[in-house]
């Protein structure tokens, strides 16, 4: 039985809006690059299933090089998690809170 | 006769030797830079050289994700130059910083190697990784400062921001996948328009622009822009003034205008309402600011704000001259910002203890160092946009086309929006001539060196610009004109 489209886009849809949910309002750095990485995968969740579609191999393809990018961005960002940890000691964003106006 | 794909990206491979190298030289220094500075700086020369000497003529590569045509060459250039003038500025900033490493001059060519991308891609496959990459590099550099905890927080907010705002990105480019069946933009363009399905088209549209809103800090996503400018290092706030905001706009030039083209009335008034916005909040939020690197970060916001309202007269009909001005506006804006951040960069490796950017630690300044005033008088004058500088005719040019564009009352606010950031400017020219510093602040030594360069270059620019405006005009026209090309 083929999987309608839909179903792939209510599963991304819903994915994306709690990733977004949890980027807005977690207050932990680990909790808020988590929520991040499900964006992404609402995204891959997408390309894939248009892929299917579309009976083309691009959407697949794209998928490959957003998932390289994701994990960059990951190592990125504990990089920057740990530099600020290492001053900081905290990992709650609303204390970082230095610079205003 | 048929040149092999690698030609087309030759510039790119040059930057991304060069960073390679500087890599590898770096760790075989002791104290002195000098090797590593001026492999950063030949690489960018012959990039900038080679996309001059290979743009002649466009050339598609890569299955078509990749030309090399002259708005891609434009927007080659004009990276090479900004990071050009961003590199000269900071050996002495970092030295006095005590924090003079060879890998921000590698993070800096890999971002411009992401910037170029992003002018060439015909692709949104080749368009985000090119995002990406530049991306990434903006987030460690604005963190360079590891051990000071606003450098840390600066790169903190960048990056959460930005990934987020990549994400949305990424799912409207997912969307128009899915109505279309591929990620190229010419075929996309083409069938975009058939799908006939204007709302998830406008949903669509929406999402890419907010994504890329954030990056070229359009209200209401610029929360991250004074923030990140002044907790990131003030050479590397010059260089994101300039460089993400021109390969921001470069990729909405084409995205918008072939890609969506068929939601332009959609994207049109989109443009109009966030142009409003956004020339508000810069123009009132800068008004406020003692801090000159917060003030400058709102000041970059407002002139979005006017390149906003340029794209709103693009998308009404699709008029190349609205492009042409968008282009000029932003080599205009590429001088005068990094001119201005070079001075603040001169006066920060003078006290790096005691200057803090504030409006009083200016107070004085005129006397102090008359070069350095007289210098941060023309940018400011510039970016006012008062005549016989590029400032003034970028503005020219941008509002003419906005009113070709059928959109009077939105020029006039943008005029508006100008006269009061003439307030913002002016108040720190009257600190720095007609004020007396309640601290004496000593100034050790002129501008010299590499800085020295950075600032004449600057300078340079916003003269020749402002006075022989018909150069850079034929090549912003050869630019748009070929966008397709």
């Amino acid at each position: 039985m083929q999987i309608p489209i839909e179903w792939y886009l209510i599963l991304s849809s819903a994915l994306f809006i709690i990733g977004a949910a949890g980027v807005l309002l977690r207050r932990n750095l680990f909790i808020i690059l988590l929520s991040v990485e499900l964006m992404m995968n609402a995204v891959n969740i997408n390309l894939v299933g248009f892929s299917r579609f579309h009976e083309t191999l691009i959407g697949q393809n794209f998928v490959l090089f957003t998932m390289a990018v994701a994990a960059a961005e990951a190592a990125v960002g504990l990089a920057i998690v740990t530099a600020l940890y290492r001053n900081k000691r905290t990992l709650m964003i609303d204390l970082f809170n230095t610079m205003k106006g | 006769m048929e040149w092999p794909d690698i030609t087309s990206i030759l510039p790119e491979v040059i930057l991304a030797v060069a960073a390679l190298l500087v890599l590898l030289v770096e760790p075989f220094l002791k104290k002195d830079k000098t090797a590593v500075i001026a492999l950063a700086l030949i690489g960018l020369l012959a990039s900038a050289v080679v996309a001059v000497a290979l743009g002649g003529n466009s050339r598609a590569a890569f299955s078509g994700t990749i030309v090399l045509n002259s708005y891609a060459l434009f927007f080659k250039v004009l990276f090479a130059l900004a990071a050009f003038i961003s590199i000269l500025m900071s050996p002495r900033y970092l030295e006095a910083s005590k924090r003079h490493l060879g890998e921000y001059y590698a993070l800096i060519l890999l971002a411009v190697i992401g910037m170029d991308v992003m002018a060439a891609a015909r692709d949104f496959i080749a368009f985000y990784v090119g995002l990406e990459l530049m991306a990434m590099c903006s987030y460690i550099l604005a963190g360079f400062f590891r051990y000071r905890i606003r450098s840390n927080e600066a790169a903190l907010k960048y990056f959460v921001t930005g990934v987020f705002a990549s994400a949305f990105t990424l799912f409207g480019i997912s969307l128009v996948f899915g109505f279309t069946g591929t990620t190229n933009y010419e075929i996309i363009s083409s069938n975009l328009g058939s799908t006939g399905n204007a709302t998830g088209v406008a949903f669509a549209t929406a999402l890419v622009v907010a994504g890329l809103g954030f990056k070229v800090s359009m209200a209401p996503f610029h929360m991250w822009t004074p923030d990140v400018y002044q907790g990131a290092p003030t050479t590397v706030a010059a260089f994101f003034s300039v460089g993400p905001k021109a390969a921001g706009f470069s990729a909405i030039l084409i995205i918008f205008t072939t890609v969506f083209e068929s939601s332009s009335e959609f994207w049109s008034v989109l443009f109009m309402v966030l142009s409003v916005l956004t020339m508000f909040v810069g123009s009132v939020m800068a008004i406020v600011q003692s801090n000159m690197k917060r003030m400058l970060a709102y000041s970059s916001i407002t002139h979005v704000g006017y390149l906003l309202a340029g794209l709103a007269a693009l998308g009404r009909g699709l008029d190349t001259k609205a492009g042409e001005s968008i282009i000029l506006y932003l080599a205009a804006y590429t001088v005068m910002n990094l001119g201005a951040f070079g001075i603040l960069t001169y006066l920060k490796t003078q006290q790096p203890e005691g200057f803090d950017y504030s409006l009083k630690s200016f107070a004085g300044l005129g006397r102090r160092s008359p070069w350095a005033a007289i210098l941060l008088t023309l940018f400011l004058f510039s970016l006012t946009g008062i005549p016989g500088t590029a400032g003034f005719i970028g503005k020219f040019y941008l509002f003419t086309s906005v009113v070709r564009g059928d959109l009077v009352w939105l020029a006039v606010l943008g005029v508006l929006f100008s006269a009061i950031s003439a307030y913002y400017y002016l108040r720190l020219m009257i600190y720095m001539f007609f004020r007396e510093p309640e601290t004496e602040l000593t100034v050790k030594e002129p501008i010299e060196g590499t800085l020295a360069a950075a600032v004449a270059l600057s300078a340079a620019g916003v003269l020749f610009l402002g006075l022989f405006p018909q150069w850079i005009w034929d090549h912003a026209l050869k630019a748009f004109s070929n966008l397709f090309g």
